[in-house]
């Protein structure tokens, strides 16, 4: 979540963000974790993911993007992908 | 030892009007200089910028070789066949313009775009005979396929056996059909048996007997022997047993007509087109045995880079090249004494492929009358050490280039000051003082190269002459720029177009797609930042894996993409707006483009639009055709103080009155024609007048034109509003009067040429929008649009799939102060056309990898002549780009190698995504270092 908010702080601009911030909870579903000896189970690891996506998901302001549907529907449909 | 050439003093290359005195001296001093090496080395390749005047100075040379020449021998001038119409134009010119009258007839030229074009140029008596020579590129390599040598062969099939009378008889009635001649209607009148029993040597006679035109052109002046000289000695010396197979082919056809014969004569026909190819071969060793020319000039010599090329092989043959002691065995090899090579991108080429280039030299004739100093051996002595100081000059230019990648902009430093100006910090680092230990490096490297390069120049300055353009317009305008650059958004800053709202989203998405295929070219950016229609059609051609986008496709690499790049091209495909012209023109660089145009258009310029993709420039034709229409009813409404609806009409009315022969306002547009055409003589002839009225006319009552220029408010509509409309100024500062009077006086000094002018301009359509009735004067793919209805007539597209007389029609056209005002081409337009001498503006929509390109298609504008030397304003090249995106990044890539061009030769740098984004990130390389360690290699003034 640190880097989330470093992404929020250094865009310039509302849609930016949001953008960033979608890309990086993209980003981070793609991640296929593995068992491996002493590490975590990747179930684990997963829902740990999950939790930062929806904390991610939740941080961005929908309301700014108002101006952009087209964002905005990308945003949507980002998160629904994530969620398949 | 013979004279092999001297300059001709009776040539005059200052055309007054036409060039600068400083162009012209250049020139002539070229040309002498060439005459004095040749007189002592087997060539010279003439490299000079494009726009620069090649043309002329190698016919001065031509030229001078023919008439120096004691044997009366003919120059060869190879040119391409993009330019086959061209250079012969170009040499009447030049023989009008250039030479004294006593001097004109003696040397005329021939055209030739066929083997048998050729070998019938080199047979024609003394008092016909030619003495320069155009040969399309390929001619010689086609081979034989004219009707009239199928006609000997069979005659020579013939010869000798009995009983062939029947067989003839029966020829007779098919030969038309069999030797494919559109000359079907002949059949059955005995003429073909009366031809097949009469020397070929005596068949013109016989043509003209029977009316017949053996050219196919309507021309008597030009009737020559149907079967040239070397095909009818060829075929004599025959055995009637290579023929053989011919003969028995013509045995199978049938003696009366049957449902066999269709079939028969198929079989025969391949039989003889087989045949054709050993004797055209056999020509070729005539050729090599009894020909003996002075000098080949080949245009467009960069394309013998490659030895395997089949124009390459005609001079010179692998074994050849291993084998230096022989002559080459390439078909034309030891025809030509001398050769002189034309390009204007040597450094394009490897410094390999440039020494291959030069290694062609050796297909000259050793042993003619004109002798080499040292012959063979010294010539292949210096090429050696030509190639290991080329060799020595890249090793030390790529050391550069390497060293210069580790410069980052924190090296940037010299005697404790952090420069932010790239060429200020070079400037200050030639000084020496305390420099970072990346920075010394760079300037060892950079040392060592200029040693290297300025003994590679010594070595090749012998064998190549380049001048480069001058940075300043000649005189009276000398102190002001010949260019200026403008890049992105053009306000001079080179920032880039900004991307807001929702336009930012396409581009960030196909940056994510690049960015999953980090070793793939990233085409998908690439092709939006040009048009959503140029994304749209790579995206949907990529996943048919078929089609052709551009009429160059740069690498033909093959674009790999995972599941995550194809997500977000889905998305970003998902997201385009697709829909009217409105839509397209939302894209930031369409927009940007869009605006520009209209400017330019609003002030009576004319501009060149160079687009990649084939889809963008139909993109840009539609929507500049559209807002221009929209911006044509607006200024109307506005002047004549009335709804659109009516200034349309009112607009139209007034155009009609142009027409009308009772009208005034017609009256007084045609007294002034009369007036502008008055000073010149060759076009004073009453026809002439009337074409150029007409012409005038026809432009003049166009709204574009009118809206534009003529006084639309005015109480009277009549020879003052025609004058003022006449006498109103372009952005250059030039009337429309003093246009005309130009195009008057190019056409005086192009007598030749008026046909093609006049002509181009009577069938280029003018009006406000594409009438049906004037459809026959498009291309069909031009009109391939749904919008077609709404194109506007002024703005015209010009890529590979238009026809190649309309494209001839709309470059003339185009080159005149009339319709069209607005060209969108592709890079077909990049080579060998003029179009500077009424416009000075070109728009690089997209960029090219290869900044050559960008170079040659610049140099359409910017000729020898052109507008910009007129008015003395600059020419205005326009390089768009999006910020912050592959767009940009493509601009700073394209132009730091730009300047990397002039130091590493026939850099062919990788295009994918990590590559280009390094290469974006280096220092760029400043132009002051760039420039001198370049090539110096021009003529020194004579003294």
């Amino acid at each position: 979540m640190s880097l989330a908010a470093a992404l929020e702080r250094e865009a310039k601009s509302a849609e930016e963000s949001a953008f960033l911030l979608t890309e990086l909870a993209l980003a981070l579903a793609r991640l296929k974790p593995e068992t491996a000896p002493g590490a975590m189970p990747s179930a684990t690891v997963r829902q740990r993911l999950n939790d930062v996506i929806a904390g991610i998901k939740a941080s961005i302001p929908r309301g700014d993007l108002v101006q952009v549907p087209h964002l905005s529907q990308y945003v949507e449909r980002a998160f629904s992908e994530i969620a398949l | 030892m013979n004279e092999f050439c001297r300059f001709s003093d009776a040539i005059v290359l200052h055309v007054k009007g036409r060039i600068s005195p400083e162009d012209a001296q250049r020139q002539t001093n070229t040309a002498v200089e060439i005459a004095r090496r040749l007189q002592g080395q087997p060539g010279v390749v003439l490299a000079d910028e494009v726009g620069m005047g090649k043309t002329f100075v190698a016919l001065a040379v031509a030229v001078s070789v023919a008439l120096t020449d004691q044997a009366k021998r003919q120059v060869v001038v190879m040119v391409p066949p993009s330019l086959k119409q061209k250079w012969p134009r170009d040499f009447e010119v030049f023989r009008e313009r250039c030479l004294p009258a006593d001097l004109r007839d003696k040397v005329k030229a021939g055209s030739a775009d066929s083997a048998v074009g050729f070998l019938k140029l080199i047979d024609d008596p003394p008092e016909k005979k030619k003495a320069i020579l155009f040969v399309t590129h390929g001619a010689m390599s086609r081979g034989l396929t004219d009707r009239w040598v199928k006609l000997a062969l069979i005659q020579k099939a013939l010869k000798g056996r009995h009983d062939t009378e029947g067989l003839k008889r029966a020829l007779d009635r098919v030969m038309g059909h069999l030797i494919r001649s559109a000359s079907e209607h002949l059949d059955g009148q005995g003429l073909w048996q009366k031809l097949l029993d009469t020397d070929p040597s005596r068949w013109l006679r016989i043509l003209q007997r029977e009316g017949i035109d053996p050219e196919g052109d309507d021309n008597p002046d030009t009737d020559d022997d149907p079967v040239p000289q070397a095909v009818i000695d060829v075929l004599s010396e025959m055995r009637g047993t290579d023929a053989e197979t011919v003969y028995k082919a013509l045995k199978q056809i049938p003696i009366r007509h049957s449902k066999n014969m269709p079939d028969r004569l198929k079989e025969a026909r391949q039989v003889i087109q087989e045949q054709l190819v050993p004797l055209w071969s056999q020509c070729l060793t005539w050729l090599k045995q009894k020909l003996s020319l002075p000098l080949l000039i080949l245009d467009e010599a960069h394309h013998l880079k490659n030895p395997e090329t089949r124009l390459a092989s005609l001079f010179q043959d692998r074994e050849a090249e291993a084998d230096a002691g022989q002559l080459g065995q390439g078909s034309l090899s030891g025809v030509f004494e001398r050769m002189l090579f034309l390009t204007a991108t040597p450094f394009q080429l490897g410094h390999q492929e440039l020494c291959a280039v030069l290694d062609r030299f050796v297909g000259i004739d050793w042993c003619g009358s004109s002798v080499v100093a040292g012959g063979l051996a010294a010539y292949q002595e210096e090429m050696g050490a030509l190639r290991l100081s080329l060799d020595r000059a890249q090793v030390s230019a790529v050391a550069l280039d390497r060293a210069w990648g580790k410069l980052r902009p924190a090296d940037l430093v010299a005697d404790g000051h952090l420069h932010t100006s790239h060429e200020d910090w070079w400037a200050a680092v030639q000084k020496g003082g305390s420099l970072t230990t990346t920075v010394r490096e760079v300037v060892e490297c950079y040392r060592a190269a200029e040693c290297d390069f300025r003994d590679a120049e010594a070595r090749l300055k012998p064998w190549v002459i380049r001048h480069l353009k001058p940075r300043r317009l000649p005189a009276p305008f000398a102190g002001t720029l010949r260019r200026e650059r403008h890049a992105g958004q053009g306000c001079g800053d080179e920032r880039g177009i900004d991307l807001v709202g929702e336009a930012i989203l396409p581009f960030l998405l196909a940056a994510r797609a690049s960015f999953h295929a980090p070793e793939s070219r990233p085409v998908f950016a690439e092709g939006l930042a040009s048009s959503y229609e140029a994304f749209l059609d790579t995206r949907n051609r990529n996943l048919a894996r078929a089609g052709q986008l551009t009429d160059q496709d740069d690498d033909g690499s093959e674009v790999r993409f995972d599941e995550a790049s194809s997500w977000y091209l889905d998305e970003l495909q998902r997201l385009l707006p697709s829909g009217d012209w409105r839509t397209s023109a939302s894209h930031p660089k369409v927009c940007w483009t869009l605006e520009r145009v209209l400017s330019l258009w609003r002030h009576g310029e004319k501009v060149v639009v160079f687009c990649h993709y084939i889809s963008t420039g139909r993109t840009l034709r539609r929507v500049i055709s559209r807002a221009m229409r929209g911006e044509i009813n607006a200024m109307a409404a506005r002047k004549l103080q009335c709804s659109e609806e009516e200034a349309g009409d009112e607009l139209e009315r007034l155009g009609k009155r142009f027409f009308d022969v009772d009208s005034p306002l017609r009256a007084a547009l045609d007294e002034l024609v009369e007036e502008i055409v008055g000073p010149f003589p060759t076009l004073k002839a009453k026809d002439r007048i009337a074409d150029l009225a007409e012409i005038v006319r026809r432009n003049f009552r166009t709204p574009a034109f009118l809206v534009r220029f003529f006084p639309l408010g005015a109480d009277e509509i009549g020879r003052s509003a025609v004058l003022e409309a006449l006498n109103s100024k372009d952005q250059s500062g030039l009337t429309l009067r003093s246009l005309i009077e130009r195009f008057c006086e190019f056409l005086e000094e192009h007598c030749e040429d008026h046909d093609a002018y006049l002509g181009a301009l009577s069938r280029i359509q003018v009006g406000s929008h594409v009438a049906v009735e004037a459809r026959g004067s498009y291309s069909p793919e031009e009109l391939d649009d749904e919008d077609a209805e709404n194109l506007m007539p002024n703005v015209r597209l010009v890529n590979g799939h238009t026809r190649s007389d309309t494209r001839q029609r709309l470059m003339l056209a185009f080159n005149t102060p009339f319709y069209p005002e607005v060209l969108v081409a592709s890079n077909v337009l990049a080579e060998g056309v003029d179009l500077h001498l009424n416009s000075r503006h070109v728009i690089h929509h997209d960029l090219c990898w290869n900044p050559s390109i960008l170079e040659q298609r610049t140099g359409r504008v910017d000729r020898i002549g052109a507008k910009a030397e007129r008015c003395g304003q600059p020419i205005q090249v326009l390089l768009p780009f999006i910020s912050e995106t592959q767009d940009e990044k493509m601009y700073r890539v394209v132009m730091d190698r730009e300047r990397w061009f002039q130091v590493i030769m026939g850099e062919n740098y990788r295009l994918d995504l990590q590559s280009t984004e390094r290469l974006a990130e280096r220092v760029p390389f400043p132009e002051s270092a760039a420039r001198s360690l370049a090539f110096d290699l021009a003529v020194s003034p004579l003294v």
